[in-house]
């Protein structure tokens, strides 16, 4: 402690190193939050669905997304990523996973939605398997933290079909 | 700063980044705002850096008695024996170590009628903020 640069250089690597153990311990905290959330995915109406030149199925669905993700935000919350995904079962791939829908939900009173929207990324599939297949919706959330660790989880909606001819 | 000064701007650099970690985490928490945490953390880094880095002058309560100019002459520094393993381990790199100006002698070396003199040269290690120092009472 001899000389104010001296000083200067101590001060700032404690208090930089007290920063960083605050921020691991803010992160800790978020595992103390047990989230509630609810979902709920309706498909509307099935716009087209037909084969496109290169062999590939693809469909276009009108859906009604809404859910209740507040119970996720936590003090230490920047944001939530939410998308949709359609998952599905083929001869060639055990799981097919399409995303259709993603919104970034910046803070806990708009994580309350009800979004009513054709699906913004193309449902395409590998080969032409989509007709009369059976799919689930899934929607997904990734809780983006101010620091340290991101936390993510989903909840499944079953039951859907396509139909059985090209529309 | 003197020593007791340095000391005491070490302790105090310290329990004030702590104090402020901690109630700025707790105000934080509590408050369910993130920002807050950071802005009185900051601010009290702030403070701290006012408060311990700067030379005041209560960090120089307790100052050195130098010995004055015209003692020393009085009482000459004892030759250093050119062999002692100590000397030479110390001195090996030939660096001029800042701290007091005095130089580098074993307690030992000094002969034994400055001894009963109560006088005699100082000895510190800069890096354990202690002095072994043989004062000057005249």
């Amino acid at each position: 402690m001899h000389s104010f640069g001296y000083r200067l250089n101590v001060l700032l690597t404690q208090a930089v190193t007290l920063l960083a153990l605050m921020c691991v311990i803010a992160s800790l905290s978020d595992t103390l939050n047990v989230p509630s959330p609810s979902a709920d995915v309706r498909v509307l109406h099935i716009n087209w669905l037909h084969k496109q030149r290169n062999g590939n199925d693809e469909v276009s669905l009108t859906m009604n997304i809404s859910a209740d993700l507040r119970s996720t935000f936590t003090w230490n919350t920047k944001q939530v990523f939410v998308f949709l995904a359609a998952e599905y079962e083929t001869e060639k791939n055990h799981l097919n996973q399409i995303s259709l829908w993603d919104a970034i939900i910046p803070s806990k009173e708009q994580a309350k939605f009800s979004y009513h929207t054709i699906n913004k990324y193309r449902f395409t599939d590998q080969g032409n398997n989509l007709r009369g297949q059976e799919y689930n919706l899934t929607l997904h959330w990734h809780v983006m933290p101010k620091t340290g660790k991101m936390f993510s989880d989903k909840v499944i909606t079953t039951g859907y079909r396509l139909p059985e001819t090209y529309v | 700063m003197d020593w007791q000064g340095q000391k005491l701007a070490e302790q105090l650099m310290q329990i004030l980044l702590v104090a402020f970690a901690v109630g700025a985490f707790a105000t934080g928490y509590v408050m369910g705002s993130f920002q807050m945490m950071m802005l009185i953390y900051a601010a009290g880094v702030v403070l701290t850096t006012v408060v311990t880095v700067p030379n005041w002058p209560f960090f120089n309560r307790h100052p050195l008695n130098w010995l004055d100019p015209s003692e020393a002459e009085k009482h000459p520094k004892p030759q250093v024996q050119q062999q002692t393993p100590s000397s030479s381990k110390k001195k090996s790199s030939g660096k001029k170590h800042h701290h007091l100006g005095y130089h580098h002698m074993k307690y030992g070396d000094i002969a034994k009628e400055e001894r009963e003199r109560n006088l005699g040269w100082c000895w510190s290690d800069i890096r354990h903020h202690h002095l072994d120092c043989l004062f000057v009472s005249l």
